[in-house]
């Protein structure tokens, strides 16, 4: 779990979101208000490390926490 | 009767400096900013020189919209910002719906594209980047210039070729003219410094093919050089003449009036007309106008079509091609023109076409840098397939409440 919460950390730095900004409650829309496009860009940075589709551009919220447990429980699949 | 349309602020980044501060300290010096291309490997490119932009600090632009952008949204964000802390306008939301902003590109951008297309071939379409969609087109500079200044007015984009820049500054200022606005944000960017889109340019058959840049690009030239690519973005602060004197802002010039005309590639006749209704409507006689600066592309095609008319026209003016010293700059292009015939009036100096060569028509190019006071400036643009704009200036003086 580290090492997912440490890349998405890092991809968020990428859309320009500082590591001050995050917690692990912290979610895409509310808190880091992500439009459309950065949710794409979001999925996309997960989609090439780990291989994996997440379905984020739906109308929940998911938090930080939530999303690095997602894509734990897909690895483990 | 139309509002009266003056111009109060000015912002630049091009290849000879990124501020107006500058850019006009290089443009007085005769420094050329054309040079190898440095950006990528040339060796299978059609162009080998180009007029660069290098160390551009782009830190007033936030970390989340930089992610978002191609290079000449970034020029326009750069140059429009030093364009609106020029003027002094204070944008708020009490005039945003009073202020637009009007952007001239010719081709868009190049450097998101070019990712896209390198993601869709090597990756596959779902993993093409978003920002594709909203960065590549021409109206994205006016889309994130607004989105940045909270500018909600009456706004347009334009693509007319080398007209690009001249047709936002036209319709920017008709806009205030007819009331829409009160102030418009007009100029041009362009960013084809990359490999994909100097191979498109190179098609066109214009271009300079070697590596002769040391005298500029030699506009008007009889042995005939052939056009120069370089990148950029000029933005101007058009406003409404009271607004502007209400507010005592700095006032550098009057658009006086302009006008626009479409003939076929190889034809002369509008772009004869074009100047002529300009003079004729607004009553100024040839030898009111204290310097002319025309398109100068240096192919030579439309170097002869110009050089003929303005020999014609304007046997003993003043006439200067600044792009000479930096390249074609396409959309930013006139508004670069403006710009310089505003530092002339500003500075009275009117600087020189750099190189010594003959001209076509035997034109009179002015080879040294001249301490005149410029009153009237003409500026020409012709786009490639004969899009013709002409625009005429007037240096602001407390004695010129019309007319």
């Amino acid at each position: 779990m580290t090492d997912i919460k440490e890349f998405l950390k890092k991809s968020l730095n990428q859309i320009g979101i500082d590591d001050n900004e995050i917690s692990e409650s912290s979610k895409l829309k509310n808190d880091f208000e992500l439009d459309s496009t950065e949710m794409v860009d979001f999925v996309l940075s997960i989609k090439k490390e780990y291989g994996i589709s997440l379905n984020l551009a739906k109308n929940d919220d998911f938090s930080f926490q939530q999303i690095a447990k997602m894509i734990d429980n897909e690895l483990k699949k | 009767m139309n509002k009266r349309v003056v111009i109060t602020g000015m912002g630049t980044v091009n290849p000879l400096g990124n501020s107006v501060q500058n850019f006009w300290g290089n443009l007085v010096s005769g420094h050329v900013g054309i040079e190898d291309i440095s950006r990528f490997e040339v060796e299978n490119g059609l162009l080998k020189i180009a007029g660069q932009i290098h160390n551009l600090s782009d830190d007033l632009i936030s970390k989340r919209i930089r992610r978002k952008i191609d290079t000449f949204i970034k020029y326009a964000l750069v140059s429009s910002n030093e364009a609106i802390n020029d003027s002094g306008i204070h944008i708020s939301e009490d005039n945003a719906y009073e202020i637009g902003v009007f952007v001239g590109n010719n081709s868009g951008g190049w450097d998101i594209s070019e990712r896209g297309f390198k993601e869709l071939y090597q990756s596959g379409a779902d993993m093409v980047n978003p920002w594709q969609a909203t960065a590549w087109f021409p109206a994205a500079p006016q889309g994130y210039i607004s989105i940045i200044n909270n500018i909600k007015g009456f706004s347009k984009s334009f693509v007319a070729d080398k007209s690009s820049g001249a047709m936002a500054i036209k319709f920017g200022a008709r806009s205030i003219e007819d009331g829409k606005n009160v102030v418009a944000i007009c100029g041009g960017t362009e960013a084809p410094i990359t490999k994909l889109a100097t191979v498109c340019y190179a098609q066109t058959g214009e271009f300079h093919r070697g590596r002769d840049f040391s005298n500029g690009c030699k506009p008007f030239a009889t042995n005939n050089h052939g056009t120069v690519l370089g990148e950029g973005s000029t933005f101007l602060v058009l406003e409404e003449l009271e607004h502007a004197l209400k507010r005592n802002a700095h006032i550098y010039a009057e658009l006086i009036d302009s006008k626009t005309t479409t003939d076929i590639a190889n034809s002369s006749m509008q772009y004869e007309r074009c100047i002529k209704d300009l003079m004729v409507s607004n009553e100024i006689d040839v030898d009111k106008i204290d310097v002319i600066l025309p398109e100068g592309n240096s192919s030579s095609t439309a170097d002869s079509i110009e050089a003929a008319i303005i020999r014609k026209l304007f046997k003993e003016n003043d006439v200067t091609v600044p792009k000479a010293q930096f390249g074609h700059l396409y959309g930013a292009s006139t508004p670069t023109d403006i710009l310089s015939a505003l530092l002339y009036m500003e500075n009275d100096i009117i600087t020189h076409t750099v190189g010594n060569y003959r001209t076509l028509n035997d034109i009179k190019l002015v080879k040294e840098n001249k301490n005149k006071k410029v009153k009237n400036a003409l500026i020409i643009s012709r786009s490639r397939e004969g899009v013709n704009v002409s625009l005429l200036l007037k240096k602001w003086t407390s004695c010129n409440e019309r007319g």
